[in-house]
């Protein structure tokens, strides 16, 4: 008998709401089959299935916030024997409903009503159902353009609360600034042999098949930590817990507001070609709150990229219980010196923070200038 | 649905938290809604295979809004 529990998205998250389960009683599930839908204070994401099996019992019920942890199923093998098990419902449940007229036979169950994050978000914070709301989306679904305000009454004076987004933010940093002794190193690389390579790559790919930048700064990470095992991993109960997997959490800013980092996992094992295709799709997925369980809460360490419109130096911080972030600023052409002359080079600020209880600035540097020598020879990258 | 409504509808898609409402199709789009280099590049993705043309690696700077992207295609589609 194995068991799915509710998924912690970060040191800082208690609780989750189960918004939908995708299977059923007596359904096979694989590992890493989507059983469900969680929602969180920081996102919506696709609960996984970490073990193969049939579903025996589904115990949430939909709608319910229970503790992180709680099992939200049992899977059990073919041929292993069921167990009857009470449901947690969702709390208020709701009132018995008197019914007068005869029952009519077995209603029509209500149907899904499919609507974006964004929306979700937004009929929250005016505090309106999306129930019998029109959606103009794809097949129908509901969309922020769908969701208005109620109709105005004496017009009460507008109170700004921060999102659940920003307070998981919030709850994280202060953390992080609260227990982690960050250190900070800056060094700045000569991205002219990166992007020469890449341009070179790129004009014999398919406008599918282009790599871009922050791809290959990704692999160059993922590359460089082989030898820095003290910058991947965790730090809990007192103590550094160095992971053999990198999974490479990449922050992504969203419109809607804040950010989030899911992880491309096992990145350090992926080709250039398939971290540019994963991080495509997590973008993507991302943006639309289709985020996997096991994205959100393996990561054990960060990438964060102001990309073509940021500013030339990012200073992050870690986001527990990982002890490293490393941060790129915009790529940027500077003066530099090549022989004798000055010559300008596209350029690239590359920064680490780490955690002062699990390395020092010595072992940082080498990471910074490992960094470098990878991508002086993109092409073995 | 005219090609440009058909292009609006593929960035919608890649970037669902956008209002194609609120998109103005003669400016640039980057400037308008915030999208990232990786938006972009699936954007340019998914046109490409929707629309059966081959974006050239030299014309990306120059497709910028729904008015550019919608020209390039007409005039460079396989049909």
């Amino acid at each position: 008998m194995r068991e799915i529990r509710m998924p912690s998205l970060g040191a800082d998250m208690d609780a989750g709401t189960l918004l939908e389960w995708k299977v059923a009683v007596g359904d096979k599930v694989a590992r890493g089959d989507i059983v469900g839908l969680v929602e969180t204070e920081k996102a919506t994401m696709e609960l996984e299935s970490f073990a193969d099996g049939i579903v025996d019992a589904l115990l949430v019920e939909l709608g319910a916030k229970v503790p992180v942890g709680t099992v939200l199923a049992r899977l059990r093998d073919a041929g292993e024997a069921a167990i009857e098990a009470p449901v947690i419902a969702p709390a208020p449940p709701p009132p018995p409903i008197p019914v007068p007229v005869p029952r009519a036979p077995a209603p029509p169950p209500p149907a899904l009503v499919r609507s974006s994050p964004a929306a979700r978000k937004r009929a929250r914070e005016l505090g309106v159902s999306l129930t019998g709301v029109a959606g103009t989306g794809p097949h129908g679904a509901i969309v922020l353009r769908d969701v208005v305000p109620p109709a105005p009454r004496a017009a009460p004076p507008p109170v700004r609360t921060p999102t659940s987004m920003r307070q998981a933010i919030a709850l994280a940093m202060s953390r992080s600034k609260r227990e982690i002794p960050h250190f900070y190193l800056a060094h700045t690389i000569s991205m002219k042999h990166a992007l020469a390579w890449l341009t070179e790559a790129n004009s014999t790919r398919t406008i599918q098949h282009r790599i871009l930048p922050g791809a290959l700064l990704l692999r160059a990470v993922a590359v460089a930590l082989r030898d820095f095992p003290e910058l991947n991993g965790f730090y809990i109960d007192d103590e550094f817990r160095p992971s053999e997997e990198v999974h490479l959490a990449t922050a992504i800013s969203l419109r809607t507001g804040g950010l989030i980092a899911p992880a491309i996992l096992d990145a350090d094992e992926k080709p250039i070609d398939q971290l540019m295709a994963e991080l495509q799709d997590l973008v993507v997925r991302a943006r639309g709150g289709h985020l996997k369980s096991s994205e959100l809460t393996t990561a054990t360490i960060t990438v964060t990229s102001l990309g073509d419109r940021g500013c030339e130096t990012v200073f992050p911080v870690i986001a527990p219980p990982q002890v490293a972030i490393v941060g790129f600023g915009a790529v940027l052409e500077r003066p530099w010196v090549e022989g004798a002359a000055v010559v300008p080079h596209p350029t690239v600020v590359a920064t680490l923070a780490a955690d002062h209880r699990v390395c020092d600035g010595h072992r940082g540097g080498l990471f910074l200038a490992t960094l470098d020598h990878l991508l002086q020879e993109p092409a073995k990258l | 649905m005219t090609l440009s409504d058909q292009v609006l509808a593929t960035l919608c898609k890649i970037a669902p938290d956008v209002d194609p409402a609120s998109v103005d199709r003669a400016r640039p789009l980057v400037d308008q809604l915030d999208l990232d280099s990786i938006d972009y590049q699936t954007f340019l993705a998914a046109l490409g295979t929707e629309h059966t043309v081959a974006i050239r690696e030299v014309d990306i700077p120059k497709l910028r809004s729904i008015d550019d992207l919608t020209q390039y295609i007409e005039s460079h589609r396989v049909s």
